[in-house]
């Protein structure tokens, strides 16, 4: 759609061409779009518009139909499973459940990929995970098992195993969801941080407008009926100018009148 | 509030007020009409939708039912003062046609298949089952030589783990179940045996079964039922969870960290309950031999001692391995195959219960076929 007016050197996420679907089911089409470096980008669209779907074929757990996504210049579509658990590893993944490992502690989930993938010295790898539980606020939560926790520490938590290996480019699938509106905000708080301190870019699946309005650089906003992208841009200057209606709708959260 | 006006063979029904209709006043509003309808004295009934709008579900609940009532007479409803158009695609939407006429609008049912169908999908999930078996099986063998290569990438712990709840645990109810076989055993063998004056021998066939087929047998039931259908259980959770994505993402194998810890320790223990089984088997033997016959403790124990040879020994053994590496391996791979709800879930810990006990039976069969030819080719006698 708009791929050509980013400047694709930039671009950490290319993605172009791209049709994604289950079977013969086809849930979006031909859609085009590049991420920046260190910009937070966020998918919006309605419920069933294939937003996790798209970012589970960004994060190569699923394989498109057809087109091309390249990671860093390198597509992730063609790459042979070595190379993809390779590229894999600059990802950090939020899931939307936190996807903890429940039958290890809060240190021993975020250990787990320090171990797998470095040779650090097990004092090392714990003092990192303690370090990276402290960043998102959970400092002396380290031998609590994720049952334990609440929702919202659940999904700090999973922030900081996705974190453990400094990644390049964090995905997030609905981290608000399940969330009361202060824990969201601390969230965004924190997305925000990391962002600052580490430059990391940061892709986002939600459908919560305070949060997009509070972090988002840019969005894509998907459409369920026309299976593409129907609007990019900053959330800020979208919820103005739209040209599409529900675009506007949707951003000032207006909708309901105008069923 | 529903009013009824009855005059010249025909009803005629209006709402006099516009608060919803209860389900009560429904109840007994439907039973008035029909009373009349049945009376006789009715040709005709007409509905006035004055006022009605498309969101006044309790009246539009009232006209269904109402239409179910009178179309068991051959009567139809007839619709006055519809103009609100909202309303006309209400109706409409509800399978109304504008002459008062109701076709229900039917629930997606799930279509019965026939027998043709029913088989033709059965293959076809067979072998795409199949294609996920070898792909499961060359996942887990890459990541066994993996730790072959790498040993200290081992997490002895939870191989550790589940020794304790697979192995250690099942222990009880290993050595109750196979020491109940063997009093069956020998219960039934004495019986038989005794009319011909061979209860000797009742030694031999409880130590020969036992160690042969169905120590290992019952062990493997065991733990197909306990560990397998847990593995099963565990990893289907872990996959509605999304935590096996996660491990896909971080670009861990999600073979190498839960499947083949849980193989390990199986393989390990098995054979273990498999020897604790056919001692306890022996025993609960030699209590019912020695007791409803003349056979002295000493005499039996000998008989059993020398029945056995080395080779049952080893294919006991054999057998608890391979039925160990089935029941985890199953379990496993049905949780990972498993749908992302909790039905799912259900459905992987029965079918792997189920697939284990098959395969573990037909394993048993080719094993227990095999094996004297095995021993023949190394020139020992069985």
């Amino acid at each position: 759609m708009n791929g050509n007016r980013v400047d694709n050197k930039n671009s950490v996420i290319e993605v172009s061409n791209l049709t994604v679907g289950y079977d013969d089911f086809i849930i979006l089409e031909n859609i085009d779009f590049n991420i920046k470096r260190g910009e937070i980008f966020v998918i919006l669209g309605g419920s069933g518009c294939g937003k996790s779907t798209l970012l589970k074929h960004l994060i190569g757990l699923y394989q498109p139909i057809q087109g091309e996504i390249k990671i860093e210049g390198e597509s992730i579509v063609n790459a042979t499973l070595a190379e993809k658990e390779l590229m894999m590893r600059n990802f950090g993944v939020l899931y939307q459940s936190a996807a903890l490992f429940s039958s290890l502690t809060l240190a021993e989930n975020i250990a787990l990929p320090l171990k797998e993938f470095t040779d650090f010295p097990d004092e090392v790898i714990k003092a990192v995970a303690s370090v990276k539980l402290s960043m998102v606020g959970l400092t002396g939560f380290e031998d609590f098992n994720p049952a334990e926790i609440s929702g919202g520490m659940k999904k700090r938590a999973g922030l900081a195993r996705a974190m453990a290996l400094n990644p390049g480019i964090l995905f997030f699938d609905e981290p608000s969801a399940g969330l009361d509106p202060i824990s969201s905000a601390e969230l965004d708080k924190l997305i925000l941080e990391i962002r600052a301190t580490e430059k990391t870019t940061m892709v986002i699946v939600t459908h919560e407008l305070d949060s997009i309005f509070t972090i988002a650089d840019r969005v894509i906003v998907l459409d369920k009926e026309s299976k593409n992208i129907i609007d990019e841009g900053d959330p800020r200057y979208l919820r103005e100018h739209s040209k599409h209606s529900w675009v506007k709708r949707f951003l000032n959260r207006d909708n309901l009148k105008h069923i | 509030m529903l009013t009824l006006h009855h005059h010249n063979n025909s009803i005629e029904i209006s709402r006099s007020s516009d608060s919803d209709i209860l389900l009560e006043e429904l109840n007994a509003f439907l039973k008035e009409v029909k009373q009349v309808i049945i009376a006789g004295q009715c040709s005709r009934v007409a509905v006035d939708l004055q006022g009605i709008t498309e969101s006044d579900y309790s009246f539009l609940t009232f006209l269904i039912a109402l239409q179910r009532v009178i179309e068991s007479e051959d009567l139809s409803l007839n619709f006055q003062n519809l103009e609100n158009e909202k309303l006309k695609s209400a109706l409409h939407n509800l399978g109304f046609s504008m002459n008062g006429t109701f076709n229900s609008k039917n629930f997606k049912q799930a279509n019965p298949q026939g027998f043709i169908e029913n088989f033709g999908s059965a293959v076809l999930n067979l072998f795409s089952d199949f294609k996920k078996l070898i792909g499961f099986i060359g996942e887990t063998t890459s990541a066994f030589f993996f730790l072959l290569r790498h040993p200290r990438k081992i997490s002895v712990s939870e191989v550790l783990f589940y020794m304790d709840k697979s192995g250690v645990d099942a222990v009880p109810i290993v050595l109750m179940i196979c020491f109940l076989m063997g009093v069956i055993l020998a219960f039934q063998s004495i019986s038989q045996m005794g009319r011909f004056g061979l209860e000797i021998y009742t030694a031999d066939l409880v130590a020969l079964v036992l160690v042969r087929e169905l120590g290992p047998l019952m062990v493997a039931m065991i733990c197909i039922g306990r560990a397998g259908s847990a593995y099963a259980a565990e990893l289907g959770t872990m996959k509605v969870a999304e935590e096996i994505d996660a491990m896909h993402t971080m670009g861990i194998k999600p073979e190498r960290f839960l499947v083949l810890p849980k193989i390990f320790a199986l393989i390990i223990v098995m054979p273990m309950l498999v020897i604790f089984g056919n001692i306890a088997g022996i025993i609960g033997g030699i209590i019912i031999g020695t007791s409803m016959s003349s056979i002295s403790m000493t005499e039996y124990i000998n008989r059993s001692l020398e029945s056995l040879t080395p080779a049952d020994l080893l294919q006991t053994l054999i057998k608890g391995f391979i039925f160990a590496l089935i029941a985890a391996a199953v379990g496993c791979f049905r949780g990972f195959e498993s749908d992302n709800d909790a039905k799912g879930v259900g459905k992987a810990t029965t079918s792997s219960v189920v697939s284990g006990i098959f395969l573990v039976v037909l394993m048993d069969f080719f094993i227990t076929v095999t094996y004297p030819q095995l021993l023949a080719l190394f020139g020992i006698r069985y």
